[in-house]
């Protein structure tokens, strides 16, 4: 998903990128659904729904929610799909932001929010070290996710976006509503923040 | 293990992108297929129509001619509405290009109610178009007026009685034009309003670039036309443009509140949506702009330093017509000191102002100054004063705190 550097000046320009070979050409599908090809806005939906359905998990934290708040991602989609075009939007980047702003209309409060409940953490069952790394490696996370949600809403919204779900500076910026300077500024400080508040044997 | 800063940050950063792979969120796969079967459903159903024509897209479609555009976004409206008789439909068209006074100009105001309820949550864009289609109309009153219509701007001095005359056969003209500036301002105003009320409810400052930039299209185009408009309307202009620049401060404003820490910072409603507040929270210190008394809106140049008293937020209401009494907002008035200092103006004249409402001197939280419009009376013989627009003269009268002439 994340388009990368290249890609993201030719989106500026508002020329969509050359598809790699295997990648799926988005704008295609974009266009097909935009004349009435229901069959292709499903399969922008195949494309999308994990990343919009991670994404909305890991702020609302429930999954009935996370999944009623992805379909009505979708749905308005499908409504404003006519308004899509070239111009320096990123169709993943379009779909979360309509995600987030649901979410937003919903959330009392309108803080960013990292909701991750410690049973989501898998990862402690597939370790494939002896018994004792895998404990540790599972404490070490449980640490760095407490230490992410003592950051600041928008510090907290930009390295999930960032790097737990690999979006690009420009993506992220389009979803936060933000220039590309500023996310780079935020991001640096988060992550210096996250440094310091990490306890020392986990670094 | 000592680390420097980079290498720590590089960690934490590794650390982050190894661990996401790992942290659930798949959506389930019941769930998955029957959302998609409904969404193609959904998508088979629906009929595509051509994209609305936004705002921002107007100021790259200047090559377009009119009649054209509007039939596109008529198109538009009628697939939507499913009209498919075609006595109608070549109707419409040709009321397309209909303007105020014409006698399919009805025909075409309610086609674009129609368009507007069909606009669903681009309503906002939709009115600033129909504001912008408004201003077009006007332009082409004015120029494809009768040719000795009495400018505002016009030479000034000459033969008044040739000049009556004319004003006559042109009052029509004049009323609508008035009109149709009056519809201007209320498709402005609420098309503003839905752009304000996204931008604050979703925290995003898109509608509120949309509205910045229409805005300003929209004043420029405006200015333009403000000497050619006949005498009667140059007041309603004069509102119009105020409304624009209440427009453009409060935008400015509120993408100053859309920072604020806590939340968008706002407090109370206004007929242009949500009243930018001053922010209050942790350290970071966004006050809403324009709360420095003295600050003067974009287009005032040579404006007073004088601090002025500032209204309450919310009380604000520009009203339509005539002298306008207490509007807070910059006028669009080139080159004219504000407010009128007595006696001192070249020619020897007072420059009338209309009746301020004296208010207390405590500044408030707000982004607004009361500068009144003026309404300049053109004295023959009169040199040195840059005046917008000749009115029939009221008892000049001006009570602006110490500044008081005439009966306050």
């Amino acid at each position: 998903m994340p388009a990368g550097p290249a890609a993201d000046e030719l989106s500026d320009a508002g020329v969509a990128p050359p598809a790699e070979p295997g990648a799926v050409d988005v704008w295609a599908l974009v266009h097909r659904a935009q004349a009435g090809d229901a069959e292709a806005f499903g399969q922008l939906y195949d494309h999308y729904v994990t990343m919009v359905h991670r994404y909305v998990y890991h702020r609302v934290g429930d999954r009935a929610t996370a999944e009623d708040v992805t379909s009505e991602t979708f749905v308005r989609a499908l409504r404003r799909i006519d308004s899509l075009s070239f111009q320096g939007r990123d169709v993943g980047a379009w779909l979360v932001t309509i995600a987030r702003n649901i979410v937003l209309d919903h959330v009392k409060s309108s803080r960013y929010r990292l909701e991750v409940s410690t049973a989501d953490m898998r990862d402690a069952d597939q370790a494939t070290e002896g018994p004792e790394d895998a404990v540790v490696a599972h404490l070490a996370n449980r640490e760095l996710l407490a230490c992410v949600q003592q950051l600041g809403s928008e510090q907290q919204e930009c390295i999930v976006l960032r790097f737990i779900h690999g979006l690009s500076v420009s993506e992220t910026a389009e979803i936060m509503g933000k220039k590309d300077g500023a996310i780079k500024a935020l991001q640096h400080r988060a992550v210096r923040r996250l440094a310091g508040l990490l306890p020392e044997g986990l670094r | 293990m000592e680390m420097s800063v980079r290498e720590r940050e590089d960690a934490v950063i590794a650390h982050l992108q190894a661990l996401a792979p790992h942290l659930d969120g798949e959506p389930d796969p019941a769930f998955r297929a029957a959302t998609r079967a409904r969404l193609v459903a959904m998508a088979a159903v629906r009929t595509p129509t051509a994209p609305p024509v936004s705002p921002l897209r107007r100021l790259f479609a200047e090559g377009m001619p009119a009649p054209a555009r509007w039939r596109t976004r008529l198109t538009a409206g009628l697939a939507g509405a499913a009209l498919s008789v075609t006595a109608t439909a070549a109707l419409v068209a040709v009321a397309s290009e209909a303007g105020p006074g014409d006698v399919l100009y009805g025909v075409k105001r309610g086609t674009e109610q129609t368009q507007l309820a069909l606009a669903g949550s681009a309503r906002g864009e939709k009115l600033l178009g129909l504001a912008s289609t408004r201003l077009d109309e006007v332009r082409t009153l004015v120029e494809t007026g009768p040719v000795a219509l009495p400018a505002a701007g016009g030479s000034g001095s000459g033969s008044d009685d040739a000049a009556d005359d004319v004003v006559l056969a042109a009052g029509a003209d004049e009323a609508l034009v008035v009109e149709t500036l009056e519809a201007m301002d209320a498709q402005t105003a609420e098309g503003a309003a839905l752009l304000t009320d996204r931008a604050v409810r979703t925290e995003d400052a898109g509608p509120l670039e949309v509205l910045a930039a229409w805005t300003a299209t929209q004043s420029e185009g405006l200015a333009e036309l403000r000497d050619d408009v006949p005498v009667a309307a140059a007041d309603e202009v004069a509102d119009s443009l105020l409304l624009l620049a209440d427009l453009s401060t409060r935008v400015t404003a509120l993408d100053s509140s859309l920072d604020c820490g806590a939340g968008p910072a706002v407090a109370g409603v206004d007929e242009l949506g949500p009243i930018p507040a001053t922010c209050l929270t942790d350290g970071s210190t966004t006050t809403a702009p324009g709360g420095d008394g003295s600050t003067a809106g974009p287009e005032v140049p040579g404006s007073t330093s004088a601090p002025l008293p500032t209204p309450l937020p919310g009380s604000s209401a520009p009203s339509a017509g005539g002298g306008v009494p207490g509007v807070p907002g910059v006028p669009g008035v080139p080159g004219v000191p504000v407010p009128g200092l007595p006696g001192g103006s070249a020619g020897g004249g007072i420059l009338p102002t209309p009746a301020v409402p004296s208010l207390p001197t405590d500044v408030l939280p707000s982004p607004k100054l009361p500068l009144p419009s003026v309404s300049v009376p053109r004295l023959p013989g009169t040199t040195g004063i840059p005046v917008p627009s000749a009115v029939p003269l009221d008892t000049p009268e001006a009570c602006l705190g110490p500044v008081a002439i005439g009966d306050c």
